[in-house]
């Protein structure tokens, strides 16, 4: 098989294997069981930046910027906005499309401020923080551990 | 289980929800909405589920002879899903509306387009639906208010000509209270 096929072949089996992460994430999501979406989202978005390094070698900026963007979306409903802003940054200069372009700016500036540092209350079990509030931790969170 | 198939010949057309399974063999994931779907067209007592489909700029055979409106009718295997009202307790409506707009659209679009959805990707909290590779896009919506159908379409087509990634693509938007749909292809405007 040429290389251009496989590449295809590889794009193809990807964009159905994320299709899927990203189906059942929301699906988790809306029966509030974010752990599992969390999960999902991430699996989802590994495969998405596998899919743009593919585009990338078929020299479609287009579609590996389309990816880029999804896979920096997935990272932002998993909780991982720096990983978020990063990919976003690395979308913009790939899309020829002003309104995407602007769109994932928009994304990225939108991210930011969230990123900022939260103060929760935990405990710690077993060597784990567990949060007293509901949801996961994000990078860049602070703590406050009591000790049980 | 049999699955029926496509008779473009029967009049009114008849497609069953679990077809979904065969449309998207690869990655199965369009099976996801088979059972929002049962469960929604189930709580209004119709089965087989009738839908008049309005198209607008649709190529298709089926639709010759026609002014462009055919009905639909949207069936179902008792046991894909016996249980199915149970769904309510546990997924809010309006979801339940979008998941079952989309199993339809994928029906519709599958039938009378003759398209194939191979994709979805994210864009901030949105999902975007590909067909055929990255060839189309599908714009989809649901909804229970038939005061709703024509300026969701509008809308949904508006969001569709103005895509970022300059691509034509479908709108399909359903309202499942009067069991009415709206399916248009629209050119992007700066494709």
């Amino acid at each position: 098989m040429d290389p251009t096929a496989q590449n295809q072949n590889a794009i193809n089996d990807l964009a159905q294997r994320k299709s899927l992460l990203i189906i059942q994430a929301q699906f988790q999501q809306a029966f509030d069981q974010r752990d599992e979406a969390t999960r999902l989202f991430l699996e989802a978005a590994i495969l998405e930046e596998k899919m743009a390094v593919h585009f990338r070698q078929q020299e479609d900026t287009d579609d590996a910027a389309i990816s880029l963007f999804s896979a920096a979306s997935c990272y932002k409903n998993a909780g991982q906005l720096a990983k978020a802003i990063a990919l976003a940054e690395e979308a913009l200069p790939l899309s020829n499309s002003e309104i995407f372009v602007n769109e994932i700016r928009q994304f990225r500036d939108a991210c930011k401020p969230a990123l900022a540092p939260r103060t929760l209350r935990g405990v710690v079990r077993d060597g784990v923080v567990h949060p007293f509030e509901s949801g996961v931790l994000s990078e860049g969170d602070l703590v406050t551990i009591m000790l049980a | 289980m049999p699955i029926e198939k496509f008779n473009a010949s029967a009049s009114p057309l008849r497609y069953f929800v679990e077809r979904l399974r065969e449309m998207n063999s690869a990655g199965i994931w369009a099976t996801f909405f088979i059972n929002p779907a049962i469960a929604l067209m189930d709580s209004y007592r119709h089965k087989p589920f009738p839908c008049t489909v309005m198209c607008e700029n649709i190529v298709s055979d089926v639709l010759r002879d026609t002014n462009g409106e055919i009905t639909v009718e949207f069936d179902w295997h008792a046991e894909t899903f016996p249980e199915c009202q149970r769904i309510f307790r546990t997924l809010q409506r309006e979801a339940i509306v979008e998941y079952a707009a989309i199993a339809v659209a994928f029906l519709i679009v599958n039938n009378l387009a003759q398209r194939n959805i191979t994709e979805v990707t994210l864009r901030g909290g949105k999902a975007d639906y590909f067909l055929d590779g990255r060839k189309y896009l599908l714009e989809i919506s649901g909804t229970e208010n038939a005061e709703q159908l024509a300026s969701r379409h509008a809308e949904k087509a508006r969001q569709l000509r103005a895509n970022p990634f300059k691509k034509n693509g479908y709108v399909f938007v359903c309202c499942f209270s009067n069991q009415k749909a709206r399916f248009s292809f629209q050119h992007c405007m700066s494709a």
